[in-house]
């Protein structure tokens, strides 16, 4: 499976780095609509987030991004206070003004199990958003890395499947059965 | 279908279901990336339950036709999944001569036309509006 190299980080990020230090951590909000539109597709999510007063500690800061709905993992440095957020592939991230990830950010060398999948999804359905006060800034449209898409598998339920049907109710929509071999 | 309708504003949703003895997660995530269409949704419908397959077969195949499978199933906006599946607006398959499935509604050979030509009129009638 690929690794994701520096230059891959840098080329794929999206550099937030105006936040201030005297705004708290905002707490979820309800959905909003996309911050300028912009549709990115990025493996990883790069977030420059200075020292929060409110923080006690750096993994305060990682915490509130580690349990939304989506985001597999959250690493920060703190060294740099760069943030990184991997998200899953089409995890319905469009409510987010912050950090401005849209469907398509995809895995890094860590595949996400179908559980988690499972998880992030099913939590998806009622994401709030973490609202960052910082302007959005220009991003790079990149090409999404994936090994492999994201598929949910429907072991023990159709749910996902209708929901997702569903919440597209305006649309016409096209579903296919097929054997993949 | 996918790159004739590049610009269709439309939700597809693709269902590798566990039908033959070679399918299995790792087959349906490869097929899954060959289609990185972001219209394209994926989900994977593993034996013995192949919930998916059976949900769809109850009103689309003939009795003790089985789970549904090689079909291509078009929605209209509007209609909403309670229950069961919603009757699809129009609906296509490959499972041959007519045993398993309505025979009105086999493709054949003529796949690639028959999609295409239910996504103009489905597309069009869509733009159209109410």
């Amino acid at each position: 499976m690929r690794s994701i190299d520096a230059r891959s980080v840098a080329l794929l990020g999206l550099l937030v780095s105006s936040c201030t230090a005297s705004q708290p951590l905002v707490k979820p909000s309800p959905a909003g609509e996309l911050c300028g539109g912009v549709a990115v597709e990025a493996a990883l999510v790069v977030l420059h987030v200075p020292e929060m007063p409110s923080a006690e500690k750096a993994s305060d800061v990682v915490d509130a991004f580690a349990d939304q709905p989506g985001v597999l993992r959250a690493l920060l440095d703190p060294e740099a206070k760069l943030l990184s957020l991997l998200v899953r592939r089409d995890a319905g991230l469009d409510s987010n003004r912050a950090i401005q990830v849209l469907r398509g950010a995809g895995y890094s060398a860590r595949q996400a199990s179908d559980e988690e999948c499972q998880r992030a999804e099913a939590a998806i359905r009622h994401l709030d958003t973490i609202e960052i006060p910082t302007a959005p800034l220009d991003v790079d449209t990149t090409a999404p890395f994936s090994e492999t898409a994201a598929i949910i598998t429907l072991s023990d339920s159709l749910r996902p499947f209708r929901d997702h049907f569903n919440a597209n109710k305006d649309k016409l929509r096209v579903v296919a059965i097929l054997s993949p071999t | 279908m996918l790159k004739q309708f590049p610009e269709a504003d439309i939700c597809v949703s693709i269902v590798w279901i566990e039908m033959l003895s070679s399918d299995n997660l790792d087959a349906a995530r490869r097929m899954a990336a060959s289609i990185p269409d972001r219209r394209v949704k994926h989900f994977h419908d593993p034996r013995p339950a192949r919930l998916a397959g059976s949900a769809f077969g109850k009103d689309l195949l003939r009795r003790g036709g089985g789970p549904a499978w090689d079909v291509y199933l078009f929605y209209a906006p509007g209609a909403t999944w309670e229950q069961d599946p919603p009757p699809p607006t129009e609906w296509y398959h490959q499972l041959g001569g007519g045993l398993r499935a309505d025979p009105e509604r086999f493709a054949g050979g003529r796949l690639n036309e028959v999609l295409g030509d239910a996504m103009r009129r489905l597309t069009r009638a869509t733009s159209a509006g109410p």
